[in-house]
């Protein structure tokens, strides 16, 4: 019951519900895409596990590679196209030290193979950060003030320019880990063999494992980074409000290229575990799994680091299902139109993404 | 010995202002800043020096030679020569000190005196015979000394090149030292050429007035004006100037530089000539002053020389580097490129909306045509006979072979209104979204929709071939009139099947782009275009207006999308079918160069840039490739790294001129005249 102010007498009012028409389709979808996992789940629950773990693996690529476009379109709210292409670039310096410079093949002990492995992370971290934070200072410092367009048009002459260096350094074709039948496409330096298996068909390799041990120090590492640190702080108060931590003190130029060289950092030992899991690059897949990365970038709600981890795994998981659930499974063709197809329905249903808060503008 | 001041029965200037015996002084009131352009393209602009400089120094040799037999024989050196060579020393001075950056500004050519480096030479007195005879003698070691310092002063200039590059000026000492150096050598010239009897000194009263300020950031025009400042043109004379001066004088020296250039090396040609003097024609005089008539003269000029391309094509010569003319199918190609850059000028050079999927609108467009054209749906029936057979003013069709046959011509308003409609549909979930996001959005379509076409031969596990997979569609119908307008009226009943192929392709395109270009610019003069404008440069505040955004960014969509899927559909005809991998995203990237170099909303930058672009990607960088392979004995293969190119010229676009060459009208009173509003906090500093 609700009093009028001016005359005193009580108001009946009726609170008005309904379902808003957009959200309306948004929830039918998800409902919808349950009822097609929980359809696959029983029919052939070993396939179904297996291409969970499966995307658990890629997931953990995506959300490395995820985590670089949204640590710098938290800070400059630019799309920084080339990410995709400095992580392929990291893929292609990987595979260049593994297999030219410390000539690891399988047989080998493995007191040669993690020290060599772990010097390629550093060194890929270091050379993508150096690119990237080269990338930005060339291309993006000056046009700081530009108009939004300007800056991602930039982004995409990056892209092509680092493209085009990868064509000119090691031409157009795959380059290819040298690596001899390891069963799950990895590298066959690394221990092959499964951990469990399940179900008819189902495994766990012990690629896909290092996969996730690799990932996951350097999640933590980035997370102490952005938490525990000063560096991390200024980033994380250059994002909020760019002129009042610069009023703060802060260095915003600085601070800039640092997140650039973090998020390079990241491409990198994206790059050199997607080497070591997939062992061959081409010049033009930088692109198309940048666009997936920030697809999940985007789910998980840009800007937000949980989210891009959470975005990727997520991304991961709908590839996966995509390509080995069988009942009413559209297949590996769709999978990257389904992808787009997700992004342009999160942007549409839901912009700020799922760990994202609302802005006025959508996201 | 009399003293004799500035000069007067020698001619030079302020050389000679010093009293008899005193020591060759150097001044200089150079501030030490180097503008980093002309530091950067300081040896290109010493070229006019190094040649004049050569030339004269013969001049004043052979007066030399005069003088010193003079000198010997009658006792007595000619009295203009001192003078003479005095200019010629401090012209020698000013250009030696700016090519080794000891001075910032052009030279003039005529050695007069301002210039921040600068010599003051004492009057030389009457000598004997003896004297005049061994003056080289003496001057010989100085000329040694001479020598071996501009070695160095070369090597020192390099080096602060280097640091004038980075800091904006060059360090005290370093331009001192090029200063002393560059002294000595007039020195040494001038004692040798009799202008002085001091002997030639390593030191000199060297002073510098004001310290170098802060450098701002140079305009690419600077680099014209310090040339050109060195025959005395200034960029205030030059505007001062009417336009139609300006601009014959400009066609003029255009003129000159081909045949400088270009004539000695390719030789001259006929065909070359007369392009010159069209240009010439059609560029100097203001045509759209002369009256009703005037303003269309410029169009038609064009139209004339467009519609009759096929006929000259062949004798056209061939351009330096990048190639042969395009044969008229290129032409063809670049018209289409040209419709389709048109078309993405209306989303985003006039609406402002970033379009990274307009490779989507060409496909549907091509799609659409393509399969209403052909044998696509003609469907099987249990005999193996066509199953559906629909014809409807298309041109020498097969029954037998079944499938919808529509006339094409209808089929490219077809095509066109299926875009618009689609793009619509597009639009209407994703264009509130805000800019960057609005791009990937457009990117996915433009990914999506050429899977779609890739796996449409079995739609969902159906069946049903839509797109006929990655084969695409092969077989379309010719465009075309019909026979009954054949026999009757004389045109063309089937492109395919006629002689003239190309041209009849040439002209339709020519047509297509005039209707594209007319709808342009009436748009860009109608409501709908201020419209657009004003979303383009605050949203807000058009909206505040009361511009309805929704509906009007729609409708920049649709109509891009239309102008979209007629190009395509065209280009499927002219390659009689539509395939996948005509479509990949770098082609949305090509038509957003065009329309970015071209100047974003302009519409003749836009035709020009997709004109130039698209031969570029035809013919150009394979042509460019092959000269530089053969000329400089690379193995570069060129159009592998098409796209890298594109990129670095985006790059640089966007770098230093975003409003593209030849920018719409607001973009260049904005970009000249800068924006009001300012941040609270620069961050570029």
């Amino acid at each position: 019951m609700v009093t009028d102010a001016r005359t005193g007498e009580q108001l009946r009012v009726r609170r008005v519900t309904g379902v808003n028409p957009v959200s309306a389709i948004g929830i039918a979808l998800l409902v919808l895409l349950g009822i097609w996992l929980v359809v696959n789940l029983v029919k052939t629950p070993d396939v179904w596990f297996q291409a969970f773990l499966i995307g658990i693996t890629r997931g953990a690529v995506y959300a490395l590679i995820a985590l670089g476009y949204t640590l710098v379109y938290g800070i400059l709210e630019l799309i920084n196209f080339a990410h995709g292409d400095v992580f392929m670039l990291a893929g292609m310096i990987s595979i260049t030290m593994i297999g030219e410079v410390f000539g690891l093949k399988a047989g080998d002990a493995a007191l040669t193979i993690w020290p060599a492995v772990l010097a390629t992370l550093a060194i890929a971290m270091v050379a993508c950060g150096l690119i990237n934070a080269t990338v930005e200072r060339v291309a993006y410092k000056p046009l700081r003030g530009a108009p939004r367009l300007v800056p991602l048009i930039t982004a995409i002459a990056a892209s092509f320019i680092l493209q085009n260096i990868a064509i000119w350094w090691k031409g157009p074709n795959y380059v290819v880990l040298n690596s001899g039948t390891g069963r799950s496409g990895a590298a066959d330096f690394l221990p092959q063999g499964n951990i469990f298996t399940f179900g008819n068909s189902g495994y766990y390799s012990w690629p896909d494992l290092i996969v996730l041990l690799l990932t996951a120090p350097v999640l933590l590492a980035l997370m102490w980074l952005v938490q525990r640190t000063r560096q991390g702080k200024a980033m994380r108060a250059t994002a909020q409000d760019r002129e009042a931590a610069a009023m703060m003190g802060i260095d915003v130029n600085r601070t800039i290229s640092f997140t650039f060289l973090i998020a390079g950092a990241l491409a990198g030992s994206a790059g050199l575990i997607y080497a070591l899991y997939f062992t061959e690059v081409k010049f033009d897949q930088g692109f198309q799994l940048g666009l997936i990365a920030f697809t999940a970038a985007v789910l998980g709600g840009i800007g937000n680091l949980p989210g891009a981890v959470l975005g990727g795994l997520l991304i991961g998981l709908i590839q996966s299902f995509n390509n080995t659930l069988t009942w009413h499974a559209p297949g590996g063709d769709w999978t990257q139109s389904i992808v787009f197809a997700v992004l342009i329905l999160i942007l549409v249903f839901r912009p700020e993404g799922l760990l994202g808060e609302r802005t006025p503008e959508g996201g | 010995m009399p003293e004799s001041f500035h000069g007067e029965h020698h001619g030079g200037e302020d050389t000679h202002d010093e009293p008899e015996g005193g020591p060759v002084r150097l001044v200089v009131t150079d501030d030490l800043r180097r503008e980093r352009l002309t530091v950067l393209f300081r040896p290109l602009l010493y070229i006019p020096h190094g040649v004049w400089v050569r030339l004269w120094g013969l001049a004043v040799f052979a007066g030399w030679l005069v003088a010193w037999v003079s000198g010997i024989a009658l006792g007595r050196i000619p009295s203009f020569f001192p003078g003479f060579v005095a200019r010629f020393v401090r012209y020698d001075l000013h250009v030696r000190t700016y090519r080794t950056l000891g001075a910032q500004p052009f030279p003039a050519f005529d050695g007069s005196s301002a210039y921040p480096v600068d010599v003051r030479l004492p009057n030389p007195q009457p000598r004997g015979r003896l004297d005049y005879f061994l003056r080289p003698v003496w001057g010989f070691p100085a000329l040694l000394g001479t020598i071996f310092l501009g070695i160095a002063a070369e090597l020192l200039a390099i080096v602060g090149g280097l640091i004038a590059l980075v800091l904006g000026r060059i360090p005290r000492d370093i331009r001192n030292i090029q200063v002393l150096f560059a002294g000595y050598g007039a020195q040494t010239f001038a004692y040798l050429g009799f202008a002085t009897d001091a002997y030639p000194q390593l030191a000199a009263d060297v002073s510098s007035s004001r310290e170098a300020g802060v450098v701002s950031r140079p305009r690419a025009a600077d680099l014209w004006w310090h040339g050109l400042g060195g025959i005395g043109l200034s960029e205030s004379r030059w505007h001062a100037f009417s336009p139609l001066k300006r601009r014959a004088i400009i066609a003029g020296t255009v003129g000159v530089l081909l045949l400088v250039i270009i004539g000695p090396l390719a030789g001259i040609d006929v065909a070359a000539v007369i392009t010159y003097f069209v240009f010439v024609f059609l560029y100097v005089p203001e045509w759209s002053k002369l009256g009703r008539a005037g303003k269309w003269v410029l169009p038609v000029a064009f139209l004339t020389l467009a519609v009759t391309f096929p006929y000259y094509a062949g004798k056209l010569y061939t351009i330096p580097i990048l190639g042969a003319f395009p044969d008229v199918h290129t032409g063809t190609v670049m018209l289409v490129y040209v419709m389709m850059a048109l078309g993405l000028n209306v989303v985003v050079g006039y609406a402002g909306l970033l379009d990274l999927g307009y490779v989507a609108f060409y496909a549907i467009g091509a799609y659409t045509a393509a399969s209403l054209a052909s044998t696509q749906f003609a469907g099987q029936t249990a005999s193996g006979k066509a199953a559906r057979f629909f014809n409807f003013g298309g041109v020498d069709i097969d029954k037998s072979l079944g499938g919808i046959h529509i006339n094409v011509w209808l089929l490219l308003v077809v095509a066109g209104l299926t875009t618009a409609g689609l793009g619509m549909l597009i639009g209407l979930p994703t264009l509130r979204l805000r800019g960057d996001y609005l791009a990937i959005v457009t990117l996915g379509f433009g990914e999506i929709l050429p899977q779609v076409a890739r796996n449409g031969n079995n739609l969902f596990n159906t069946g049903f071939n839509l797109t006929n997979g990655p084969q695409g569609i092969t077989s379309m119908d010719g465009i075309g009139f019909g026979s009954w307008l054949n026999t009757k009226v004389g045109l063309p009943a089937n492109y395919l099947n006629a002689a003239n192929a190309d041209n009849l392709f040439f002209w339709t395109a020519i047509v297509l782009v005039i209707i594209t270009l007319f709808c342009s610019l009436r748009l860009r003069d109608s409501r709908l275009g201020r419209a657009w404008i004003a979303i383009r440069e605050d949203e807000t505040a058009a909206a505040a207006m009361g511009v309805p955004l929704m509906r009007t960014k729609t409708l920049s969509y649709a109509i891009g999308a239309f102008f979209g899927g007629v190009a395509g559909a065209y280009f499927a005809e002219l390659n009689t079918g539509a395939n996948p991998d005509a479509f990949q995203f770098q082609f949305s990237v090509l038509i957003l160069v065009m329309v970015i170099l071209g100047g974003m909303g302009n519409v003749w930058g836009v035709m020009f840039g997709a004109a130039f672009l698209a031969y570029l990607d035809q013919a150009g960088l394979a042509n460019t490739g092959a000269w530089i392979n053969t000329h400089l004995g690379t193995n570069f293969d060129v159009p592998k790294y098409e796209f890298g190119i594109y990129g670095v010229i985006l790059l640089v676009v966007m770098l230093f001129r975003p409003q593209g060459l030849i920018p719409e009208k607001r973009h260049r009173l904005e970009f000249e005249q800068g924006v009001a509003d300012e941040p609270l906090y620069d961050v570029t500093a």
